[in-house]
């Protein structure tokens, strides 16, 4: 058995004397995909800043892919894991190559600049994420559809082997987001890449996740299957108001209603 | 204007401007006589003027830049966080008062000054969690400034009267060195820290996205900072203890050159340095000229040539650069 790409032990955090974590544990194996959801305040943000080593943990352990996330250096972390955020703010308008190439800042020799593997690298991240025609735009002229592709394509350059991707497409349309998700699932089927994600979207977590993690008041509250995780009682009670848990007729994919009266 | 056809402009400028700076001089235009003592003193004199200017402009340029990056912030330069306040004040300090270090003393007590200055600015800017704001930096920086120039002219009015000559005639800006030897310390400390400023474009680049963002992508953020923070200082501070207030180079000179090159730091402080030693050395010439033989403080002419050009410049490529 390899070791998971993410291994969370009884890890407690938080800021000031306030614990947002409080002994979570899970295994996220090499090449999974999982989804973490919960409402607002839950932690999610705060596991991921945990994971990525922004932020240290009071007690339990953190490990990506077997090695403790505290004794990894920055240039080693940033091999195994790359992080998608909501939005990265551009003040300066980088055009989309330049900015895909720094996917390869952790590996970019300081003094020659780019290698032909980096260049390699960032344009097999634009293809996949179909901004290779915009590259030369500056990044700061893109739609938020084509931004937040040029932002997977540099975290893609930086070729990690955990992706995680907080709430990611949540100021996108639903095109959009289809877009990105459709681009990391490939990357997870076809590369194996191993993705977490944070997101609000249950429909879209529950249709492109086959496990997810239910995280409540800093604690692990349900993992699994989206069907034995997201059940009505469980998210009656997570997001304190009734939801409704329906099939699509035509594809049987679980889909989430709010109980609007 | 294209990328290329800028760096094409450098390199035309790169020997124009300097041999233009050995030919001009406030007692007239030409070469000086060679095979007269006066005539090669009078060489050698401007050389090194030449060459101040195209230190000073690069070290002002490249500090602008750092801090532009470091700040995310179009505002940032050594003037507004206060490094060139402080530096002035250490270094007035070191030309009025001290001696103790031979010729080292002017750039190391500007540097110590610069330094302090910076550090009280980011502790006044710090929130709770230890993070300055951006906006807490500028507004602190601006105060501590004041209180810098304060103190300056304070020190100003306790000091012996040729003293006061000295300090004044430095602080408009001047690019004349009173010693060999004291050109010589600033350049090597400012050549020192241009060449850790360009070593450190790939964390800038980074940085420019933001603390996280750059940590996700490998860089050690807290260092990275401090090295840019430091270097930024070592830079000014050898330009302050050159030249003395020399203002709107480490502002404007990063903006346009980065309208034409654009923001990538590899390119970006190469470019800048250059450009901006090229400008400061031609405006040099202009001020000894212009008003001949009276010489005109290069500060002025900075500002007063150099403002509209800039401004000109960006707003033909406002879309490139970083202002709205």
């Amino acid at each position: 058995m390899s070791e998971p790409a993410v291994s969370v032990v009884d890890v407690t955090a938080g800021y000031g004397a306030r614990p947002v974590l409080n002994g979570v544990r899970f295994d996220l194996p090499e090449g999974g995909m999982a989804a973490l959801l919960g409402p607002n305040g839950a932690g999610k943000s705060t596991l991921f800043r945990v994971i990525t080593g922004l932020m240290p943990h009071r007690a339990g352990s953190v490990k990506l892919f077997g090695r403790p996330v505290e004794s990894l250096r920055a240039g080693e972390r940033a091999r195994l894991v790359g992080v998608v955020p909501q939005e990265v703010e551009v003040p300066m308008p980088f055009s989309v190559e330049s900015f895909v190439l720094m996917g390869r800042t952790a590996r970019i020799s300081r003094w020659a600049g780019p290698s032909r593997q980096d260049r390699a690298a960032a344009e097999r991240a634009m293809a996949l994420t179909d901004v290779t025609e915009l590259r030369d735009r500056p990044v700061t002229e893109l739609s938020g559809g084509e931004r937040q592709r040029a932002v997977v394509a540099m975290v893609l350059a930086q070729e990690p082997r955990l992706i995680l991707l907080d709430e990611a497409t949540s100021h996108l349309d639903i095109n959009h987001r289809l877009d990105i998700m459709r681009i990391v699932e490939r990357l997870n089927r076809e590369e194996g890449v191993t993705i977490l994600l944070t997101s609000h979207d249950l429909n879209l977590a529950a249709s492109f996740c086959p496990h997810i993690l239910l995280l409540d008041k800093g604690r692990l509250e349900a993992a699994g299957s989206p069907e034995a995780v997201l059940t009505e009682e469980r998210l009656q009670k997570v997001y304190h108001c009734p939801i409704r848990v329906r099939r699509d007729p035509d594809d049987g994919a679980m889909a989430f209603f709010p109980v609007l009266r | 204007m294209k990328a290329k056809t800028f760096w094409v402009i450098l390199f035309i400028l790169t020997p124009l401007v300097p041999l233009l700076g050995l030919l001009a001089g406030s007692s007239g235009f030409g070469l000086p006589d060679w095979h007269a003592a006066s005539g090669r003193a009078l060489l050698v004199l401007r050389m090194e003027r030449v060459w101040s200017g195209l230190i000073v402009g690069a070290a002002l340029a490249s500090s602008g830049v750092v801090l532009q990056a470091l700040l995310r912030n179009p505002l940032a330069e050594p003037y507004v966080l206060g490094v060139s306040g402080g530096s002035a004040l250490g270094a007035a300090a070191a030309i009025l008062f001290g001696s103790a270090l031979g010729v080292w003393t002017v750039p190391l007590a500007a540097f110590a000054a610069g330094a302090a200055t910076l550090a009280l600015v980011v502790r006044l800017a710090q929130d709770d969690q230890g993070t300055p704001s951006i906006y807490g930096l500028l507004l602190s920086g601006v105060i501590v400034s004041s209180v810098c120039s304060g103190l300056l002219m304070f020190l100003l009015s306790i000091a012996p009267a040729e003293g006061v000559h000295n300090v004044l005639w430095w602080m408009l800006g001047n690019l004349q060195m009173p010693s060999r030897p004291l050109l010589a310390a600033c350049s090597a400390l400012a050549l020192a820290g241009l060449a850790g400023t360009a070593a450190l474009a790939p964390e800038l680049n980074a940085l420019t996205l933001g603390g996280e963002t750059a940590h996700h992508l490998g860089v050690r953020t807290k260092l990275a900072v401090a090295a840019g923070l430091l270097l930024a200082t070592i830079v000014t501070a050898s330009a302050v203890a050159t030249a003395g207030l020399i203002g709107f180079v480490g502002l404007v000179v990063p903006h346009v050159v980065r309208s034409l090159v654009g923001p990538d730091h590899r390119r970006l402080i190469p470019a800048a340095a250059l450009g901006g030693g090229l400008f400061l050395a031609a405006c040099d010439i202009l001020a000894r000229t212009v008003l001949a033989p009276r010489e005109v403080p290069v500060g002025v002419i900075t500002a007063l040539v150099g403002g509209p050009f800039f401004l000109w410049i960006l707003r033909q490529r406002r879309k490139m650069g970083w202002v709205g």
